[in-house]
């Protein structure tokens, strides 16, 4: 019994030290880890500060660092990408993330990429999904303002302010759409990253099943179903399969 | 041998004349022979004189096919009969056919062109049997061999095939070797049908002719046997795979009957044909538990070594990284081992540099990959270990290779690393990630977006509850601002309520400013009502007012005699009336009530 509680208190004196850290001194840890090149000890720390609920792009993008300094190129993009998320208009994100997967192996061409829906796209990104569900709401607001001020006063709707409801009406359905759109591409639509260094998409979710093209680590691919241990998973082209549950990680 | 020329004749096809002319087809030996026996086709054309004969061409034939031919032969002779000279010419064609297995064949007819005429051919027929494709029999079970042909394969040469391996995996190679045993002297050799290994990948080895004789001893015979084909073969796929006869014609020195002739060596020479057996080869497939996610299709038993060049370059220098995977199996179209390529280093892409077949077996394979590798920034570099998985077939599982590489430290140098000396904007050296961030407040924890928050929410919803309200309102007040008498109308009640709240707190001194102050609420709050100003209203138009309003006549009443008790007072004062001041008070006020309510 005494052995017992001399066991437990060491346990406790030596817990202590990292119960006594908080989520902020642990990061500061990990980035400093970081710095000095320990490139484990600094991923370490910040999946550490996930596992505690954090949801703060900081943590996301310095994991997503340690980890693409590791070579771990798949967990690195999905570290980024989860970082994008939260933060669409972080320059620093966007950079690294092309950086990362101008490493991976397999060339995804996206058939909705370039010209004016990428600059759309950008710009959406850079308002960030919060931001534009506040300029929708705000442009409700200014409509319903604009119907009751209109509907309480004497003369009603004089064509200057009919213009000027319509004008806030378009534009506060272009915002709506546009957050709608935004969300759904950022975290609306189920993707994952690939994580094993290359993987079969099968025809079918079994080993019994053809393999239908391979995937390698990094790639992003969007979720259209799954099946017990299976994953069915599709590209931007059209290409689709299946792939075992562990070879890619929802972002 | 006289047998031999009878039956010959006898056999041969019809004999078609015109003029002197005359057209004989003979196919030989006759009857049943083996499928590893060659035929000759005689075309024979004699004559007085014998015109220009186009070579034939011979139709499709059952069974058979050409292997050699045509050649042609010239004859002429001279005769005396009866004191004259009479000349004959003849002139042959021989093709040499080979059957293609056993079963009937058939020469059908065919056309000759003779000096411009047209000469029709016999069908020729021969059953052929299946040959021997070992060794001959004991002595004293052995047949008699033909007089002049090897008609049913008795000449003592065959051919073997021999896998080293009857069962392989898929991908795994084994060798294949065909032996010539020889009873007889063989002075030429030659393949006729070599067939197409389908399922098989193959590949000549090279032979060592001297090595590769040996006396053997088969049935109580001795024999020559010399490897004369060896093939390495790969399966392609899985299953049971048959690899079909080889064909090879022989020329083979035979003995001749004369003692003489033995002793000068004057034996004939005859051309045969031998085909080895089909041999069969079970494949078995590559498992799919297990398969690593790199496997390139490598089966056989491997180990690999990796090397680097130096360990401490300077910056933008190029490092050599050499890998070499040796073993017994197939490399040949194997993925080179995978080296991720780590952030700050240029990994290009490998090229081979040494393909080699090795082992006196010629089954083992070394290959030899070089990378080209450049350090991007200054530092240790630890590159990671190139990966190769292979199938054992020893263990029939899958392995997994890899090579530990010596860490690179990477000096910055003297000079400025410059990629390219072109005039131009100002590019990035390398395409490297950026720094991490530093914290700067509170981290954030997890919380649902915004659009799921509550406030979220009801900040939509209320501008489509509150704009109805404004509208109410705001028009309200538009009719409080242009329309007088409403506005006193809404106003009364409270104006009256007001006033005679007021009246409460006159002093109860004995003045009239009670009473006057109570009858000003009552009066003022009809003559609002009814927008008319209140001065000059006599008791029976307040009444009409009231009436018009709907208040019933109780109501009236009370209300004309609330006022006329505050007109008596006004005129009898009472001062200690405190009592009758509160009742009266307490009238107006339900009397105003129950104006309101109804009115």
């Amino acid at each position: 019994m005494r052995i017992a509680a001399v066991t437990v208190a060491i346990l406790v004196l030596f817990a202590l030290p990292a119960l006594a850290e908080t989520p902020e001194e642990t990061f500061d840890r990990a980035t400093h880890a970081y710095e000095q090149g320990q490139w484990d000890a600094a991923a370490e720390g910040f999946r550490g500060l996930l596992r505690y609920g954090f949801d703060d792009p900081r943590i996301e993008y310095n994991l997503a660092n340690a980890e693409f300094k590791r070579g771990r190129l798949g967990e690195a993009i999905l570290h980024y990408e989860r970082a994008r998320r939260l933060s669409p208009s972080d320059p620093d994100i966007v950079a690294n993330l092309a950086v990362a997967r101008s490493r991976i192996r397999d060339v995804v061409e996206d058939p909705q990429a370039g010209g004016v829906l990428t600059a759309l796209r950008g710009i959406q990104d850079r308002l960030g999904v919060a931001m534009q569900a506040l300029l929708f709401v705000a442009g409700v607001w200014i409509v319903a303002g604009i119907v009751a001020w209109c509907g309480a006063r004497p003369g009603g709707f004089t064509p200057g302010w009919g213009w000027g409801l319509s004008a806030a009406l378009l534009v506060t359905l272009l915002v709506g759409l546009s957050w709608r759109s935004t969300w759904t591409r950022l975290e609306g639509t189920a993707r994952a990253v690939v994580l094993r260094p290359a993987v079969e998409a099968l025809a079918g979710p079994g080993l019994n099943n053809a393999s239908r093209f391979t995937l390698h680590e990094g790639t992003t691919v969007d979720i259209q179903g799954e099946r017990e241990q299976y994953l069915q998973v599709s590209l931007p082209g059209g290409l689709s399969g299946w792939v075992p549950r562990d070879a890619a990680e929802r972002i | 041998m006289i047998r031999a020329l009878i039956a010959a004749v006898l056999a041969a096809g019809a004999v078609h004349a015109a003029d002197d002319v005359r057209v004989r087809t003979t196919l030989l030996p006759q009857g049943r022979v083996s499928d590893t026996t060659q035929l000759r086709l005689v075309i024979q054309i004699e004559g007085s004189s014998i015109p220009d004969v186009s070579t034939p061409q011979l139709p499709q034939m059952k069974n058979l096919r050409i292997v050699g031919g045509p050649s042609t032969a010239h004859g002429s002779s001279y005769v005396f009969d009866n004191g004259r000279i009479v000349s004959s010419s003849s002139q042959s064609f021989t093709y040499f056919l080979a059957p293609l297995g056993p079963g009937p064949a058939e020469v059908p007819a065919f056309d000759l062109s003779i000096g411009g005429m047209r000469y029709r051919t016999e069908p020729l027929h021969v059953q052929v049997e299946a040959g021997r494709a070992g060794p001959a029999p004991p002595p004293g079970t052995r047949r008699e061999e033909p007089a002049d042909e090897d008609a049913d394969g008795s000449v003592d040469v065959f051919l073997q095939t021999r896998l080293r391996a009857s069962s392989v995996w898929s991908g795994q190679p084994t060798v294949l070797d065909i032996t010539l045993y020889a009873g007889a002297p063989v002075s030429d050799f030659g393949w006729t049908d070599l067939p197409s290994l389908g399922g098989l990948w193959s590949e000549d080895l090279p032979l060592d002719p001297d090595y590769e004789r040996r006396t053997v001893t088969m049935n109580g015979r001795a024999y020559a046997a010399y490897t004369v084909a060896r093939k390495l073969i790969v399966p392609t796929g899985a299953g049971s795979l048959t690899i079909p006869p080889f064909t090879a014609q022989l020329q083979v020195r035979r003995s001749a009957r004369d003692p003489f002739g033995t002793f000068f060596s004057l034996g004939r020479s005859i051309n045969i044909l031998r085909k080895t057996a089909p041999v069969k080869l079970e494949v078995k497939p590559l498992p799919e538990a297990g398969r690593p996610s790199e496997f390139s299709g490598a089966v056989g038993s491997f180990r690999m070594k990796v090397g680097v060049d130096r360990s401490t370059v300077e910056l933008g220098e190029a490092v050599a990284i050499r890998a070499t995977l040796e073993g017994e199996g197939s490399l040949q179209s194997v993925h080179p081992p995978t080296i991720p390529a780590p952030p700050d280093v240029k990994v290009y892409e490998p090229k081979v540099v040494e393909d080699t077949t090795v082992g006196a077996s010629h089954l083992g394979a070394r290959k030899t990959w070089e990378w080209v590798v450049v350090p991007l920034a200054p530092g240790t570099v630890k590159l990671p270990e190139p990966s190769f998985s292979y199938f054992d077939v020893g263990s029939g599982t899958y392995k997994a290779l890899g090579g530990e590489i010596a860490e690179l430290t990477v000096r910055r140098g003297t000079g400025t690393f410059d990629p390219g000396m072109a005039r131009g904007e100002v590019q990035p050296n390398t395409k490297d990630i950026a720094f991490v961030k530093a914290r700067r407040g509170a981290l954030e924890e997890s919380r649902p977006p915004v659009h799921e928050r509550a406030w979220f929410t009801a900040m939509l919803v209320l501008p489509f509850l509150l704009a109805p309200v404004g509208i109410v309102l705001g028009r309200r007040r538009a009719r409080y601002l242009s329309d007088h008498g409403f506005a006193r109308s809404r106003r009364a009640a409270r104006t009256a309520a007001r006033r005679l709240a007021r009246a409460e707190g006159r002093p109860a001194d004995g003045s009239t400013a009670f009473h006057q102050e109570v009858a000003g609420a009552l009066v003022d709050y009809v003559a609002d009502r009814a927008n008319r100003s209140a001065a000059g209203l006599t008791y029976d138009e307040l009444e009409d007012i009231l009436a018009a309003k709907g208040a019933p006549a109780d109501l009236r009443r009370r209300y004309r005699s609330c006022l006329e008790a505050c007109d008596f007072a006004r005129f009898v004062p009472d001062a200690a009336r405190s009592q009758a001041r509160t009742e009266l008070l307490r009238e107006a006020r339900e009397i105003l009530r129950a104006i309101e309510a109804v009115a």
